[in-house]
């Protein structure tokens, strides 16, 4: 559910645009940061994973325990995608400066932590690729040793005023968010990355053990075929009245779990339908998943359409979560208030539109059962099925 | 003064709630919350007198599977068409079914919880096929909740059962035997709802009696939860680190709680699980990751260091515990289900007195580590 008062205050060529949003009673302060990601090359990919994982452990501004402080025990929480990073930060209500500040520290004046290079490699490589949605990107992984240069370059062409988009959810006050970025922003320093102490060496993370079976259906742009898309996934695998949910696990019996998102990629999104089975006979063969499906689209009736639009509804105004749209590597988006806040940075940010809830589910109810079960049919038809895990 | 001007205002920033006990012992709570954005509508079933048994284990998860269904397995199609969504979780002390909904929905939710509750027959061919999907469940569990089943187990022995259920005893189950439990199960005096959002106090209230208030007693044996532990100190095996406690009404248990919160804090991606209960359990931190001495940390680290942040983590904890109306709705339900005198304020209220000493000795209480 999207707060309704929201305000693109800042867009300038230069500058970050900033996206206030006003709540009556708000208990924290949400910033979120989306900052749009130029073309990178697999050895940039991840050297910026490696800068956000020194990004974590303090700023030049900031120790990692004084952001925790400021931001009342919370830590900040950094996602890298495809096409963006999302910066999350949740402060006390009174704390909008405070997390701005925090903010302008990590995109800017970052001091990283680091004597050994080998440690902030080993933290890249589990952060591209392994998260629960971000496996499906299967990234490939650039082999060789970084330097603490290409680092530094990395995050210098990545970390930009203008590919910004900024979202402050919370309550009125005296100085406009707007104004405090603004005062930080005439402080911006065009490089500025200083290296000093070391991180300890990250633990050793177990592989997942079952296996995944995913449906990845082509990539394409939000535009006009966008929302029918959006419903029929929505319609195939959200909630437990989805046909993943009726094929898969109960006429089946093979998963225990199954979900639907869309990743983020450059050109646009890519949906996925992902089932998890711990029994290899489940997975002996993969075209029987799609076959399920299909079976289960043709028995669409009116009823699976409003079940759909009715999900969508309590999606995006009633909070029952199971957005399709990821909220970080692990996990599709909830309805916190930095979730909502985040939607919006991200939306302007993809679509240079603010994200309109009523309207965006106006656009869901234009397409019929008959158009919903040919989209169903022609992204589950077109995927590539992919298998992941043991 | 200060005391008394203190006390008032914390009576001022109390929500209105009224809990009702119907004179079939089933209890009623309706708390509004003016800025909550849903509502949350609960049932909570007590199954002390049903607790897991080597020989039963996970009669009650499969229930939860079955009944979440609706009696034509099309309750979760009617919620979604309407938006709302429910959830049902199986614990070691209550069986929850869960709705979220918006206020003008309150009715048709409560609908849904009565739908729940009717008794279903299932077949051998319905049990065989959900066996294999809780094998499932059971396959894709974290490794924390597995280390985290382990240390129950250790703590407690067979009254520890995790409650997901094994797998090869639940595809012998007997449909009529189900059946039977859950009609005892659903005596009235297990049942507990409760209503949390923003919705009006009495017309809520009504709606739920109509619903619970003609049910009968199917058994006048209520047994307590008995859950004593067999030895005080658990095998060192596994990433988890744990304390046992007793009542969530002790300060000791606010204590655990708060050095609990603060020892996951040091290490990312760490987890922290409580369940609050009258009857002893743990408190546990742990990872997924293997390699963490968590020993080590506990010993290395000086709580008085730590005593300032976990405050901080308390009092975040505390905030969602009563804001969110899910969260509030479970807090109450899951007391109220083991016996309608319960409620958390004791727990609140250690936990916003707590002082350095008694953080102190409760992070000395977390000593004892489990590794997979």
């Amino acid at each position: 559910m999207i707060l309704s008062l929201a305000f693109v205050l800042a867009t300038q060529a230069d500058q970050a645009t900033v996206i206030e949003v006003r709540s009556m009673t708000p208990r924290r302060v949400a910033v979120e940061c989306v900052v749009k990601l130029p073309e990178l090359n697999l050895r940039e990919e991840k050297a910026l994973a490696a800068a956000i994982a020194a990004m974590e452990m303090g700023t030049r501004r900031h120790s990692a325990d004084t952001m925790q402080d400021l931001l009342d025990g919370q830590r900040p929480e950094i996602s890298q995608f495809t096409d963006h990073i999302r910066i999350s930060l949740l402060g006390p209500r009174d704390g909008t400066s405070s997390a701005l500040s925090i903010l302008f520290g990590l995109t800017n004046q970052t001091g990283f932590e680091l004597k050994s290079i080998a440690a902030l490699e080993a933290t890249a490589k589990e952060r591209i690729g392994q998260g629960y949605w971000s496996r499906f990107y299967q990234a490939k992984i650039d082999g060789r040793a970084l330097t603490i240069g290409e680092i530094e370059a990395t995050y210098n062409k990545v970390f930009r005023r203008n590919q910004m988009v900024i979202t402050v959810s919370g309550a009125p006050s005296t100085v406009e968010p707007t104004q405090m970025w603004q005062a930080m922003e005439r402080n911006w320093q065009k490089r500025n990355v200083l290296f000093r102490e070391a991180p300890s060496v990250p633990a050793e993370v177990d592989a997942y053990g079952p296996t995944t079976v995913g449906l990845k259906a082509p990539e394409f742009a939000w535009g006009g075929q966008g929302p029918a898309r959006l419903l029929a996934t929505i319609a195939l695998g959200s909630g437990k009245g989805s046909a993943l949910f009726h094929s898969w696990r109960q006429r089946k019996g093979w998963t225990y779990v199954q979900e639907c998102a869309w990743l983020p990629t450059k050109s646009g999104f890519q949906p996925v339908f992902a089932g998890i089975t711990a029994n290899p006979a489940n997975v002996a063969e993969l075209e029987p998943w799609r076959v399920a499906l299909l079976e289960e689209i043709e028995r669409w009736t009116e009823e699976d359409r409003t079940r759909a639009l009715g999900f969508a509804n309590g999606i995006w105004k009633n909070g029952i979560g199971f957005s399709p749209f990821l909220g970080s590597a692990d996990r599709t988006l909830t309805t916190s208030p930095s979730d909502q806040a985040y939607l919006l940075a991200y939306w302007f940010a993809k679509t240079g539109a603010v994200f309109e809830t009523d309207r965006f589910l106006s656009l869901l109810e234009s397409t019929d059962l008959e158009a919903l079960k040919a989209t169903a049919k022609e992204l589950v038809s077109g995927a590539e099925i992919v298998r992941i895990g043991s | 003064m200060i005391l008394a001007a203190t006390f008032l205002l914390a009576l001022q920033a109390e929500p209105p709630r009224l809990r009702t006990q119907l004179p079939n012992r089933a209890t009623i709570l309706v708390e509004r919350l003016p800025a909550a954005d849903y509502v949350s509508v609960q049932l909570w079933i007590n199954s002390a007198s049903f607790s897991d048994r080597f020989s039963t284990h996970g009669y009650r998860h499969l229930l939860e599977h079955f009944q979440a269904k609706g009696f034509d397995n099309r309750l979760d199609y009617r919620l979604e068409s309407k938006g709302m969504l429910l959830d049902a979780e199986t614990t070691r002390d209550a069986i929850k079914f869960g709705i979220r909904c918006q206020p003008s929905q309150v009715r048709l939710a409560i609908q849904a919880i009565g739908d729940v509750l009717r008794p279903r027959l299932v077949s051998k061919t319905d049990i065989e096929i959900e066996s294999n999907i809780i094998r499932e469940e059971l396959a894709l569990r974290a490794a924390f909740s597995q280390l985290s089943a382990d240390a129950w187990l250790k703590a407690f022995g067979e009254s520890g059962l995790d409650p997901y259920g094994n797998p090869d005893v639940l595809s012998k189950a007997d449909p009529t035997d189900l059946q039977n439990t859950w009609v005892e199960m659903t005596s009235p005096e297990n049942l507990a709802l409760v209503v949390a959002g923003n919705v009006e106090i009495d017309p809520t209230t009504e709606l739920v009696k109509n619903l619970l208030g003609a049910r009968k007693a199917v058994s006048s044996v209520t047994v307590k939860a008995d859950r004593r532990g067999l030895n005080d100190t658990m095998a060192k095996r596994g990433s988890v680190i744990a304390s046992k406690v007793g009542s969530f009404r002790e300060p000791g248990t606010a204590a655990r709680i708060a050095a609990g919160l603060a020892i996951a804090n040091l290490v990312p991606g760490t987890y922290f699980q409580y369940g609050p209960s009258n009857v002893p359990g743990l408190v546990l931190v742990g990872s997924d990751e293997k390699s963490i001495n968590w020993v080590d940390i506990v010993v290395r680290e000086n709580p008085d260091n730590h005593f300032s942040v976990a405050k901080k983590l308390v009092d975040r904890w505390v905030e969602i515990q009563t804001t969110d109306p899910a969260k509030v709705a479970a807090l109450r339900g899951r007391l109220l289900a083991q016996s309608p005198s319960l409620r958390p304020e004791t727990l609140l209220e250690n936990l916003r007195t707590l002082t350095v000493e008694q953080f102190r000795d409760a992070w000395k209480s977390f000593n004892v580590e489990v590794r997979s």
